[in-house]
């Protein structure tokens, strides 16, 4: 009698148990989901604003293709116009500057001047959306621990791509400063293609003018330089039809390439955190008649289309750029 | 013969017949009942002398035992109440299928990290494409196909979409000569 009062009370609050544990575990979920979130996207915002705002100076580690380069880097920010200046401390010995919005780039082993005068509001180190908010559809920002970093704190952000068309990232902030120490890239199937580290890295006052000049004008005597001639046009003759979702056009423009001054049409896409770029000119003997390759990573897919070749090229997986280039076609009259 | 087979009877109580006679004289023994009778006589002198012991167990007292092993029912281990049994078993399986339940909400709410080794080396290979698409040799860049490159890092810095350090790309990137 007494057993049978036992296994009548035992059943019942086990079905009970049941349920709390159930609602306890979906309510922590729920909350543990939204939380963080939120911050990873205020941290990144943080980053955007500091990058742009301090002066610093270091020495960065770029990682990619199985290669190793180092540069060092100057940022100062001086009554609100940002002066950058990008060093290779290795053969071949290059360097990008941009002094408020004009960026330069020069290439001792081609003595060759690029020059670039588009606006840019942009810092060399980093580069994210204004408002990450809107890219939640096909990122999910998730905040993953704390490591050290030259001997600094950080917290590290990961952005997981929501479909296969693009790239995740892995991003180390400092936690004091709000500067990114590391970065990598990692593609559709987890593996790290690119990294770039911070090895050193020190916030001062101010950076001497001299370092962020470029070459003295007597070591770039006889270079040649080159003006990315370009001018905004309408497109009146290609639909893109394979472009994924977020992939949003910001330009449309025809480009003189400094290699045969030939013109080429340029369209850039991005995503806020992904770009790719198509260009389309007459068939070239340069260039295969279509292929597929992979430089760190970039993925590049060209191929013939009556006559003009078409190639796609960005850092996204080799199925993105295949499948933009595959749904370029001739705007037809009923488009 | 049976003097022969009387010796290794003998021998066998005192184990001193190697192993595969002594399995041919069990076998003599075991279908001779007057060798087995004898086998039995043996080994009661033989343990009597051990043990100075003076009973002398019956020469039929082997058998009997057998007989009556051979008459006893198998018994079998008792069954449990099967109703008990039952009703732990659904409490079990209640329970592993509430972890289940929450674990498989967990999984599908959560998004993945990246589960990556931190020291593997930087991708390098080149992808398997379809047979009809022609690969490019990765160690060389064509002039137009680099050229395309810079350009793309230009303006996908200026456009926001190369994150970081975009003008590291075109510090590295090599130049056909």
């Amino acid at each position: 009698m007494c057993k049978e009062r036992i296994y009548i009370i035992s059943k019942s609050n086990y079905y009970k148990l049941l349920v709390v544990f159930l609602g306890l575990g979906v309510a922590t979920l729920a909350f543990s989901r939204g939380q963080p979130e939120e911050t990873a996207k205020q941290m990144l915002m943080a980053m955007v604003e500091a990058v742009k705002m301090q002066n610093y100076k270091g020495t960065v580690v770029y990682l990619r293709d199985n290669q190793v380069e180092t540069m060092r880097v100057y940022h100062a920010n001086k009554d609100g116009i940002e002066q950058e200046r990008i060093v290779a401390l290795n053969s071949p010995m290059r360097e990008v500057i941009r002094s408020g919005e004009k960026v330069t780039c020069y290439f001792p082993d081609t003595r060759v001047i690029l020059v670039d005068n588009q606006p840019s509001h942009r810092s060399f180190l980093v580069q994210l959306p204004e408002n990450v908010e809107k890219y939640a559809k096909y990122y999910d920002f998730v905040l993953t621990g704390h490591e050290y970093v030259v001997r600094k704190e950080t917290q590290v952000i990961q952005l997981l791509p929501k479909d296969e068309y693009r790239y995740g990232r892995k991003i180390w902030i400092d936690i004091e400063n709000h500067l990114p120490l590391k970065f990598e890239l990692i593609d559709e199937k987890g593996r790290l293609i690119e990294q770039m580290m911070f090895t050193d890295l020190q916030l001062v006052d101010g950076i001497p003018s001299e370092k962020l000049l470029g070459p003295a004008e007597s070591d770039i005597s006889g270079w040649q330089l080159r003006d990315r001639g370009h001018s905004s046009e309408i497109n009146n003759a290609w639909v893109f039809g394979g472009i994924p979702g977020g992939f949003q056009q910001i330009f449309y423009k025809k480009r003189i390439m400094p290699t045969d001054n030939q013109a080429v049409e340029h369209i850039l896409f991005s995503d806020g955190f992904s770009s790719v770029s198509i260009y389309v000119d007459k068939k070239t003997k340069d260039l295969p008649k279509s292929y597929h390759k992979k430089m760190g990573a970039i993925n590049s897919y060209s191929r013939l289309l009556d006559g003009y070749q078409i190639t796609v090229l960005g850092a996204v997986p080799g199925k993105t750029v295949q499948t933009i280039g595959d749904g370029i076609e001739f705007m037809t009259v009923s488009h | 013969m049976q003097e022969d087979l009387d010796l290794k009877v003998s021998m066998l109580v005192d184990g001193e017949l190697d192993p595969a006679e002594a399995i041919r004289v069990l076998d003599e023994i075991r279908q001779n009942p007057q060798l087995r009778a004898k086998w039995n006589r043996y080994n009661a002198a033989s343990l009597s002398m051990k043990s100075h012991s003076k009973v002398f167990p019956d020469a039929t007292f082997f058998d009997k035992v057998s007989q009556v092993l051979e008459s006893e029912p198998v018994i079998l281990n008792p069954s449990r109440s099967r109703k008990k049994a039952s009703n732990r078993f659904a409490y079990a399986a209640a329970l592993a299928a509430s972890f289940v339940i929450v674990g498989f909400f967990a999984w599908s709410m959560v998004p993945k990290e990246f589960n990556q080794s931190p020291i593997e080396p930087i991708l390098s290979t080149v992808e398997t494409y379809p047979a009809n698409v022609q690969l490019v040799n990765q160690l060389s860049v064509p002039r137009r196909l680099n050229d395309y490159l810079i350009t793309h890092n230009e303006s996908a810095y200026q456009s926001g979409g190369q994150n970081i350090l975009s003008y590291a790309r075109v510090v590295s990137y090599s130049t056909e000569k």
